[in-house]
């Protein structure tokens, strides 16, 4: 309900007469509420009236506003581009004073999307509500209520930001999800859930570290996947050797890690274009050759046995400590890395040219970038990072398992989509993919407090990529391009 | 940000384009070199690979991967680096839902089904195109979003592989014999693509994936384009789906979508550009054949438990090499990069060909046939064969020179034994046995014949594999070489008619048609597809294949008058290639030589079909024979010269399509079984609803065949003569002398005839009551006037310069003023 501006006299009235009303139902049906819900008569009443007044002072308030600096909202319509169809109908309205009938019918109008989109929601609530037993509970009321509020903020602000739309909505998303979360699903806001979410978040984030900086040169890397497995079950296979130090075994297999990224970037860097299929063939060979050398002389094919020191557990189990402290410490190192690489990203010289390289390959060479030194760098810092995801899921999980990176194949892929980064590269960073990363474990962990199986995640994850990206991702129309 | 994200296309492009200096088809050549060192290896490791099974499995297995592949390279090609990763899942999806709505009892019948899966593509794939148009989300992201909500929605409909592919689709996915309907619905699907090609749209569609801006200031129709290239991609991916469905013969949530990673490294394989506007359907094809041989030669050897992880490797490894031979590719001298694709793939071939007789040649294998099997037993040269035939075996053995075969039959067996030069046989016959024995010169037979057995020794026969694979080199080679010489679109037709039925002749798995004696001809023919119901074909045969007994059933037609009718064929086949080559053609003129070509094919066909009649040929042949020379009729009409001047359209696709579902409708009247002869089941026009599908096995030779065929060639020769364009204009002048109409439209005309035949003939084969045909036509009629309305946009399209098309510019010009002499 944003208002337009330079409202004329009946659009005042109309306003005033719909906050009245709002603030009627809005109090009304809170009364009503408290009253089944059996709260006492004067907490009631008290809330009622509190709510009443709240919303008719905030709606006069923001209304008056509106009416009274149109030039600000101006000034942030005329950042839109020409040929929106937001600020078309603006002009009109300024200039004819009419009563407020058909000042309801142009406001009909001019937010038809809007209210066709709403009656959509609507109906699908209904739909859901009628097929769902046990729908309409107060809780889920609400939560829908804050759920379409939330959207509808995103939508109607999505056209006032300028720049990191991305991190706007992801930010409101997450918001959202989060509220919504705590509301409906019982011990979302525990620490435990808490706990958990981040824990799974930093294995994701940590996949995805290499994706991002690999996306925003332009190519993409599907080797990761392969690389965790492999360094899942290799990094068990080396702890089974009688006198090799634990510590070794793992720095072992992070430079395995390393140079299998070093050789799918040498390799892909003459086939950009193709990088994807050179990482998935690379990919492939790792994940079959480390299978190969490690089920050679077991019985157990694919998987290997043995134990797990109790640092590498403790680093990244449920239960891990740090420092004392009743979280465990891979949150923590994937906060320092995160913070480490945004910062560096902005404000060192490797970052900046990042973006350069991304942006422009000829201006990049007019700088006298080397794009083979960024290209190899950036797959090289991917395996570094898949290599470490892996490890540090053998922590957590405990036995060596080859298909531990599964799904890591498509969520690096839809974390760094989803965070706004932007595949053709050049504009993006880890910052949006950390944002990603939390929005989709968020969604995951409330999907599953809501009861969806893996098959029901995997739609709704499907569904919801594709309006998310598109409040941010859009390329312009072909027209625009020429 | 627009801005960045252009200039960060264009900087892939610019790169991809300074590697990439030489045409889209020498990207061909690492493909063709891949395919036969593959083939190669898997002939030596396992050399009934090149059998009736082996092929016919072949196809079974790598038919769902070859049509994704095709539907990934249409939406390849159209730009903005789509790769539609959703293309593994929604196979699933088709599969899933199709066999749920099965078991519902919602839909059973082939066309419901066929129905289903093209429609459920097509939606698809066009919802996918428009949220890429209007939503202008780069393809690759609402891609992904597909497959992830595809891939919860496959476990949500059919939580666990289970259910069961109806009754008529069974034998599809046994993989028994090289002819399936699979090959049918792959040949279709590879032809219409050819067709596709010649279309104004396809030009189109090149330009638009290799420059989207100058496409749109040059005028294409963009967004229509888009849609288009889904649209046929969703049919493909359709297509995939149902040769996926009667590949597994059941319903798998998970397995379809392994296609994903197979079906892009396959396009990759092929040589298609990722960044849009470069691909062939050739490649594409020898990609995913590159795939299925990979596996196929993986799985011949024994690496124990270890064998999914060197699979695995060695897929990784082979793609990343194949990439970068692709790189390397264009920095060859320029000598190099002027190899003729297809010179490299007749050589390689031949190549390819010699290794694989002589391994053929070089199996040594001790065969122990178990009882009622149906075996034809290959020993080489110098081979100690011993073979032993259980009881009612149909055995053939063909030894080599020099071979010491022996032979034990059992009883009842139908023994047929060639044996070569100084070939010591011993002949074991059983009680009761049909025994046939051909020896050679000098060759020390012995034939010990039990009780009752007939024993019509024919001595100097020397029919020897060798003479059948000298002639086929020969031939072979003939036919390369003519079809590089002269390309064009009727000979390749021919060429591969002429090649169809090579094949269904000497790799036929029926029993030796020998001298007729003693053939025990009333053991039914059903037999030996339940004995291989064992060895299924999904995992191409692991190891080990001198044990296995499909292995060894390895069909050659033996027999004298195999080898008359493959000359016969091969001489028929010669004459119209003589008849095709140009100069010959200039002389005689396009109509008439087309006449003579026609009726070349059709003679072909009726003498097959009446050789087939009379218990001569193995059973089974005539059938498909004869649908291979409707096809090559059709192939004919599409090729003509003056329909390729008027093929700008899209028109040609469409009757390309109809005469498609002509032949399925056909192959379905003719029963899936169809090769049993047997009394006419008395099928009437209207009272037949009921029998529907045929019951496998039983009576299907009707008059609903015969129905579907003279409604087939009524088609067939209603669009031939309409499409000419003297015919058409002394029709015109006949109507318009007789009933006073001057302005008499064609336009359509012709479409609506062959409308309404085709759906005849589609309904009559389905035996539907006649009302529903009316409906049909009335419908198709009132959706035919917008469909010719939207075809005809793409009518005389000359997009791009000559350059850019290649030869083919220079081929239909000389089509154009070949149809002008």
């Amino acid at each position: 309900m944003n208002g337009s501006p330079g409202m004329s006299r009946a659009a005042h009235r109309f306003y005033k007469w719909l906050g009245l009303i709002v603030a009627v139902l809005i109090s009304g049906a809170g009364g009503i509420l408290g009253l089944v819900e059996d709260v006492p008569l004067q907490h009631v009443i008290f809330y009622t009236a509190a709510t009443f007044a709240l919303v008719l002072w905030g709606w006069h308030h923001f209304s008056v506003r509106w009416i009274y600096e149109p030039d600000a909202i101006a000034l942030d319509n005329s950042r839109e581009g020409p040929g929106r169809d937001a600020d078309r109908p603006a002009a009109p309205l300024r200039e004819e004073p009419e009563p407020g009938t058909s000042y309801v019918r142009a406001l009909l109008i001019r937010h038809r999307r809007t209210i066709v989109g709403i009656v959509i929601l609507l109906l699908a609530y209904l739909g859901v509500g009628a097929t769902v037993d046990g729908f309409f509970t107060v809780a889920n009321v609400i939560a829908s209520l804050i759920l379409a509020a939330l959207l509808a903020l995103a939508v109607t602000f999505n056209r006032y930001v300028a720049e990191n739309k991305s991190a706007f909505i992801g930010m409101t998303a997450l918001i959202g999800l989060f509220i919504v979360g705590s509301i409906v699903v019982d011990g979302f806001f525990s620490t435990i859930n808490m706990k958990s979410m981040l824990v799974f978040a930093a294995f994701l984030g940590l996949a995805c570290l290499g994706q991002t900086l690999v996306v925003l040169l332009g190519g993409l890397d599907l080797s990761i996947p392969f690389i965790i497995g492999s360094a899942n079950i290799g990094l068990m296979y080396l702890f089974g050797f009688e006198g090799l130090p634990n510590w070794i075994a793992v720095i072992c297999i992070l430079i395995l890690g390393t140079l299998i990224g070093l050789v799918t970037g040498f390799l892909s860097f003459r086939l950009q274009g193709q990088a994807l299929i050179v990482s998935l063939g690379v990919g492939f060979a790792v994940a079959g050759g480390t299978q190969i050398v490690t089920s050679i002389g077991t019985r157990y094919a694919g998987n290997v046995h043995g134990a797990v020191p109790g640092w590498l557990t403790n680093i990244a189990a449920m239960n891990g400590t740090t420092f004392g402290l009743n979280f465990p410490p891979i949150i923590l190192i994937w906060a320092a890395i995160a913070v480490l690489l945004i910062v560096a990203m902005r404000n060192t010289v490797y970052g900046r040219a990042l973006y350069a390289l991304g942006g422009s390959r000829t201006a990049a060479r007019r700088l006298r970038i080397s794009e083979r030194r960024y290209w190899v760098g950036v797959y090289t810092i991917s395996g570094f990072f898949a290599a470490l995801t892996g490890e540090l899921l053998l922590g957590w999980s405990g036995s060596g398992f080859i298909g531990v990176g599964d799904p890591y194949l498509f969520t690096t892929l839809a974390a760094v989509v989803i965070g706004g980064t932007s595949l053709l590269g050049g504009w993006g960073g880890y910052g949006y993919t950390v944002i990603g990363v939390l929005v989709l474990q968020v969604l995951t962990s409330f999907l599953v407090g809501l009861g969806l199986d893996y098959e029901g995640q995997q739609f709704i994850f499907g569904l919801l990529i594709i309006p998310l990206v598109a409040l941010y991702a859009r390329s312009p129309h072909i027209r625009s391009q020429i | 940000m627009a801005q960045a994200a252009l200039a960060g296309g264009q900087a892939i492009g610019a790169a991809d384009f300074a590697v990439a200096p030489s045409t889209a088809r020498t990207y061909l050549l690492v493909p063709i070199l891949l395919l036969f060192a593959l083939l190669v290896i898997a002939v030596l490791r396992a050399p009934n690979l090149i059998s009736n099974v082996g092929i016919g499995s072949a196809i079974i297995v790598s038919a769902p991967l070859i049509l994704a592949t095709y539907s990934l390279t249409l939406i390849a090609m159209a730009g903005r680096a789509g790769v539609d990763l959703s293309i593994g899942p929604l196979i699933g999806f088709i599969n899933v839902s199709l066999i749920q709505l099965y078991a519902a009892d919602v839909i059973a019948s082939p066309f419901a089904f066929f129905a289903y899966a093209i429609i459920v593509g097509i939606l698809y794939q066009v919802l996918m195109g428009l949220i890429i148009i209007y939503v202008r989300v780069q393809p690759i992201i609402v891609a992904l979003s597909g497959f992830l909500a595809l891939v919860g929605l496959n476990l949500v409909i059919l939580p666990r592989p289970g259910g069961v592919a109806p009754e008529w689709m069974m034998p599809w996915g046994l993989g028994t014999s090289i002819w399936s309907p699979i090959l049918v619905i792959l040949v279709l699907a590879t032809g219409a693509w050819f067709l596709l090609t010649r279309t104004a749209f396809f030009d189109h569609l090149r330009l638009m994936g290799s420059d989207e801006r100058t496409a749109y200031t040059a005028g294409v129709r963009i967004n229509i384009v888009r849609l288009g290239a889904h649209v046929i991609a969703g049919v493909y991916s359709a297509l995939a789906a149902l040769t996926f469905t009667s590949l597994i013969s059941s319903g798998d949530p998970t397995q379809g979508t392994t296609y994903t990673l197979m079906a892009v490294t396959a396009l990759v394989l092929g040589g298609t550009s990722l960044a849009g506007g470069r691909g062939s359907i050739i490649g594409s094809l020898l990609g995913a054949l590159n795939i299925y041989l990979i596996t196929y030669v993986l799985s011949t050897f024994n690496f124990g438990m270890v064998q999914s992880f060197v699979t695995d490797a060695a897929y990784g490894v082979v793609l990343v090499v194949s990439l970068l031979l692709t790189l390397a590719l264009p920095r060859l001298p320029a000598a190099v990069q002027r190899v003729s694709p297809f010179a490299f793939f007749v050589v390689l071939g031949i190549v390819a060909f010699s290794v694989l007789l002589h391994a053929k040649d070089e199996i040594v294998a001790p065969v122990a046939t178990p009882g009622s099997g149906d075996f034809t037993v290959l020993g080489g040269d110098d081979s100690g064969l011993t073979v032993l035939g259980g009881d009612d075996s149909g055995l053939t053995v063909l030894g080599g020179d020099d071979s010491g075969l022996t032979v034990l039959g059992g009883d009842d067996s139908g023994l047929t034994v060639l044996g070569g030069d100084d070939s010591g046989l011993t002949v074991l016959g059983g009680d009761d046995s049909g025994l046939t024995v051909l020896g050679g010169d000098d060759s020390g037979l012995t034939i010990l014949g039990g009780d009752e057995s007939t024993t019509p020794a024919a001595p100097s026969a020397k029919a020897t594999p060798l003479v059948y694979a000298a002639l086929t080199i020969v031939i072979a080679v003939f036919l390369i070489y003519l079809l590089y010489r002269h390309p064009s679109v009727p000979l390749f037709a021919f060429v591969g008619i002429i090649l169809l039925l090579v094949l269904g002749l000497s790799l036929h798995d029926g029993r030796a048609p020998g001298t007729g004696a003693g053939a025990s001809t009333e053991r039914p023919g059903t037999q030996f597809v339940f004995y291989f119901e064992a060895s299924r074909p999904e995992a191409p045969m692991a190891g080990d294949f001198s044990g296995s007994t499909d292995a060894s059933h390895r069909a050659a037609a033996p027999a004298v008058r195999g080898l008359l009718l493959l000359t016969g064929t091969v001489m028929l086949a010669s004459l119209l290639i003589v008849i095709a080559l140009p100069k010959v053609r200039t002389r005689l003129g396009n109509t008439h030589l087309l006449f003579l070509l026609a009726l070349g094919a059709a003679a072909l066909g009726i003498l097959i079909y009446a050789s087939g009649g009379a218990e001569v040929l193995p059973g089974g042949l005539y059938i498909e024979a004869y649908g291979a020379i409707l096809l090559g009729a059709i192939v004919l009409i599409a090729s003509m010269p003056r329909v390729q001047a008027r093929m700008k359209d899209l028109t040609f696709v469409l009757l390309a399509i109809l005469c498609g579902a002509l032949l399925i409708a056909t192959w379905f009247a003719a029963g899936p079984d169809g090769d049993t002869v047997a009394a006419p089941s008395g099928a009437t026009f209207a009272a037949t609803p009921a029998a529907w599908p045929p019951p496998s096995g039983q009576a299907v030779l009707s008059e609903t065949f015969y129905g579907a065929v003279f409604w087939v060639m009524l088609a067939a020769g209603a669009i031939f003569l309409v499409t000419l364009p003297r015919i058409g204009a002394r029709i015109r002048s006949y109507v318009a002398l007789n009933t006073g109409v001057k302005a008499f439209s064609w336009t359509g005309g012709f479409i609506v005839i062959a409308a309404v035949l085709a759906l005849g003939a589609m309904f009559y084969a389905a035996s539907l009551p006649l009302w529903k045909l009316g409906v049909a036509i009335v419908a198709a009629s009132v959706v035919g006037r917008y469909a010719w309305r939207f075809l005809l946009r793409y009518r005389g399209g000359e997009m791009l310069p000559a350059a850019h098309r290649g030869p083919r510019v220079r081929r239909s010009a000389h089509a154009l003023t070949g149809a002008d002499r």
